[in-house]
């Protein structure tokens, strides 16, 4: 039986290394540079170096079988990208571009979400000068991410235990049949946000009022090491774009 | 018969993080058993096993003689029906009929047959003004008797309920316990996982305590009832007339122990009115 | 000192066609410790509701009659005020626990109030001490038991110091054992510093060894508000549909023979009494 694995994709699992440590504004940076790096990058060969740094990260990090397994997930929908591709360009380094970028893009996204967690990231907007409002909303929603995905983990199993068959018939059927899971999922998730609603307004949620965050950011050495480390291999690559340095040529 | 033989499970797969740690228990027909425990010793993981949600990643489990890695979790649902904690979450039909009926049509009944076994589920569970209501308009605790009968329509031989009584008030809770009586003396094999000790002192025989993904214990009600340090290790208390009979006899004013609380009463009783007879000589 | 009253209160949640409350009305001195119970839905959660002020700021609805707390008005006053004096604990905490780790969401509700970091320090670790829960400061929640998270979520309640707290079916996901840990801790709350504790609980005989007011909501209207023990005698004769706790159906049946004046609320109680009658 399959369990329902979307929330993988942006979770945060505790593990004890240096990345998880680093400074959250750090990471963050660095994961919207090699984002707007993925989407700027013109060249396969560039682009397939740029996986080596990020690879790199998630080994250090741990969570490489993670991204993988995320990318495994994905691999239908790589797939369709790069037939899609292939078939309208015609040429096979054309279609990868599309390809690594989606997987550095998301690369660059899950090594920030799953060494951060949602208070760190809420706290990193914040002293990105966010507006209150926005970085809590942000962080309510990647905490309860576990919760919902249990949540539909249990309705699931209750309907399967009602002898519902989600592996069969057609594609329509399958659709049909998908609709015992996602009603109640819809209509818990709009009760637990009530309920959560509930709780942060009598605990004295204000995003009007100041806000002092209980925790205090600080960088370190490791944080301006890594975020120099990275700023020299992404800026090498854009000099290399722009001087039109080819490794290969197709 | 639900044969559990030496069953370890990990959701990982991995034995180093295992959530049941070679649990093996046999459940007869016909029997009524509560599982007791922690949250966390692993009783929601093992009944998931008994229907096939999960499967062993390590021994077997058998029901009725098939093992349940080569039965879909539709197949052992017609005989195993799961009641999970909360159950009125997963509704999601117009109508209390259609809410009854969906299992039914799961399993194949033919739609008089279905209208027949409805109206009789929603008669014995009080809920017949409903038929066409709503789910979502019912009480808190019509709606849990909806989810359960909504189980119970197809009529599986055994039924296993985790926490039926969770959230529910006294009035609910003494329907619920009718109705859990009703099909222990239909024949039906019961199995519930609980909290609720007094609940269970009052209405189950055999007991299962269970602690860290394994079974501790395996017997009589009244026997582990009056252990009060290895309940207290499972992070529960000793049913009230335990505890009085334990005080009672440390006192030197009770010799032997309560039956149960019918028992208790009577031995109380006759304590008092011995004091009476005293005093009328 | 009244902390809490209500006069003539009614309500009427939006989209609905009947009552949650009925002409409510009620006092509170400092310092109580009452035991709020009831069939579902007969209003105990709307009672709570209208204390903190999330009725009527949040539930809206048809609302007629006063509540003060202290001296303000409620249905006048924004929660974030009323929270300063009235600490809520829901049942489920899943929904209350917003942070990752320990520290952090005991503090979540200080970082709204203007304290600098030292402060929220030192009230973090003042409520870890109290609660007894200091050896779990630096631990991340999803390590935690139930019984753990509810305590950290009382915790972040009372870091603000609330001279009130409604605790809505706190027990409810947790085991008994921890459950019991929770109430007695409450007692020690009101006891120590006098804070006034308002317990919404079915499971009475647990809460009936704690509490020194019982007060029943059914359908709307407060049918029974009496000290701890009239109140259990009273349910002798009518249920209410709550609870009846074990010790207090076998007074119950024993009640003619004049053993007990009152329904005993503990196993010790109890045992002393017989034994004092059995010796004569």
């Amino acid at each position: 039986m399959r369990r329902i694995n979307i929330a993988r994709f942006l979770e945060f699992e505790y593990k004890d290394n240096i990345i998880f440590k680093l400074d959250p504004r750090v990471k963050l940076i660095t994961s919207i540079l090699y984002m707007v790096l993925a989407i700027v990058l013109n060249d396969v060969s560039l682009l397939a170096i740029m996986l080596i740094p990020l690879i790199v990260i998630t080994l250090l990090a741990r969570v490489l079988v993670k991204f993988a397994k995320s990318m495994l997930t994905l691999s239908p929908f790589i797939a369709l990208i790069l037939i899609v591709n292939y078939l309208t360009l015609n040429s096979l380094t054309g279609s990868l571009i599309p390809v690594l970028r989606f997987i550095l893009f998301l690369a660059a996204i899950d090594i920030f979400f799953f060494t951060t967690s949602p208070d760190d990231f809420g706290i990193s907007l914040e002293y990105m000068r966010l507006p209150l409002s926005i970085s809590l909303s942000f962080m309510l929603a990647l905490r309860f991410i576990p919760t919902m995905a249990t949540l539909v983990n249990d309705i699931l199993d209750a309907q399967l235990s009602r002898g519902l068959k989600i592996d069969q018939g057609g594609f329509m059927k399958r659709i049909k049949n998908i609709m015992p899971v996602i009603i109640p999922v819809i209509i818990l998730s709009i009760k637990k946000s009530i309920e959560v609603a509930e709780s942060l307004e009598v605990r004295g949620l204000n995003p009007y009022s100041k806000h002092t965050p209980y925790v205090e950011l600080n960088i370190s050495k490791n944080d301006i090491l890594f975020l120099a480390i990275n700023i020299i291999i992404i800026v090498s690559l854009v000099m290399l774009s722009i001087l039109n340095i080819r490794f290969f040529c197709f | 018969m639900i044969s559990v033989e030496g069953l370890y499970f990990s959701y990982t797969g991995r034995m180093d993080d295992l959530v049941l740690d070679n649990v093996s228990l046999e459940i007869r027909e016909g029997e009524a058993l509560a599982i007791l425990g922690d949250n966390g010793a692993g009783k929601t993981t093992l009944i998931k096993h008994f229907n096939g949600l999960l499967k062993p990643t390590k021994g077997v489990v058998y029901v009725d003689g098939v093992d349940t890695r080569r039965a879909s979790v539709s197949e052992l649902s017609a005989k195993v029906g799961v009641v999970f904690q909360y159950p009125e979450k997963m509704f999601f039909n117009k109508t209390v009929y259609d809410e009854i009926a969906f299992g039914l049509r799961n399993f194949g009944y033919n739609e008089k047959t279905i209208e027949r076994i409805v109206d009789n589920v929603l008669s014995i569970f009080w809920l017949s003004k409903y038929k066409y209501e709503s789910p979502f308009s019912l009480s808190g605790g019509e709606q849990r008797r909806l989810a359960i009968a909504s189980v119970i329509a197809w009529n599986p031989k055994y039924i296993i309920l985790d926490e039926p009584t969770a959230g529910q008030d006294a009035i609910q809770r003494e329907l619920i316990t009718n109705l859990i009586n009703i099909f222990i003396e239909r024949g039906k094999t019961v199995v519930i996982v609980t909290h609720d000790v007094e609940y269970v002192a009052e209405n189950f025989k055999r007991v299962i305590l269970m602690d860290r993904g394994r079974i501790i214990y395996d017997g009589e009600v009244s026997d582990l009832f009056r252990r009060r340090s290895l309940l207290e290790r499972c992070n529960l208390l000793q049913p009230t007339i335990y505890k009085l009979e334990s005080r009672l006899i440390e006192d030197g004013i009770l010799k032997d122990g309560f039956r149960d609380f019918r028992d208790a009463l009577r031995k109380i009783e006759d304590l008092i009115k011995s004091v009476k007879i005293d005093e009328e000589d | 000192m009244k902390c809490i009253r209500i006069r003539g209160l009614t309500f009427k949640y939006s989209g609905c066609e009947w009552y949650a409350l009925k002409n409510v009305s009620l006092d509170v001195e400092e310092g109580e410790f009452i035991l709020v119970s009831g069939p579902s839905g007969g209003g105990k959660t709307t009672l709570a509701r209208t204390i903190v002020g999330l009725i009527p700021h949040f539930y809206h609805g048809v609302y007629n009659g006063e509540v003060y707390v202290y001296d303000m008005l409620v249905s006048k006053t924004p929660i974030f005020e009323i929270s300063r004096y009235v600490g809520y604990l829901f049942q489920n905490p899943e929904n209350q626990i917003f942070m990752t780790t320990v520290e952090r969401d005991i503090a979540f509700g200080l970082e709204f109030r203007g304290f600098n970091r030292d402060e929220m320090r030192e009230r973090v670790r003042r409520v870890l001490k109290i609660l007894n829960i200091e050896h779990l400061a630096g631990r991340r929640i999803d390590e935690l038991s139930g019984g753990e998270k509810q305590k950290v979520a009382l915790a972040g309640v009372l870091a603000l110091n609330p001279k009130i707290i409604i605790l809505d079916e706190p027990t409810a996901y947790l085991a008994p054992k921890s459950a019991l840990e929770l109430m007695r801790f409450l007692k020690k709350l009101n006891e120590e510093y006098n804070t006034t504790i308002i317990l919404i609980d079915h499971r009475l005989d647990l809460a009936s060894q704690v509490a020194s007011r019982l007060i029943i909501v059914s359908e709307g209207e407060i049918v029974l508000d009496k000290p701890i023990r009239e109140g259990f005698s009273e349910i002798v004769y009518k249920r209410y549909g709550v609870n009846v706790p074990t010790l207090v159906r076998i007074y119950e049946k024993v009640r003619r023979y004049g053993v007990f004046k009152h329904p005993p609320l503990s196993v010790d109680e109890f045992t002393s009494i017989l034994k004092m009658y059995l010796k004569r």
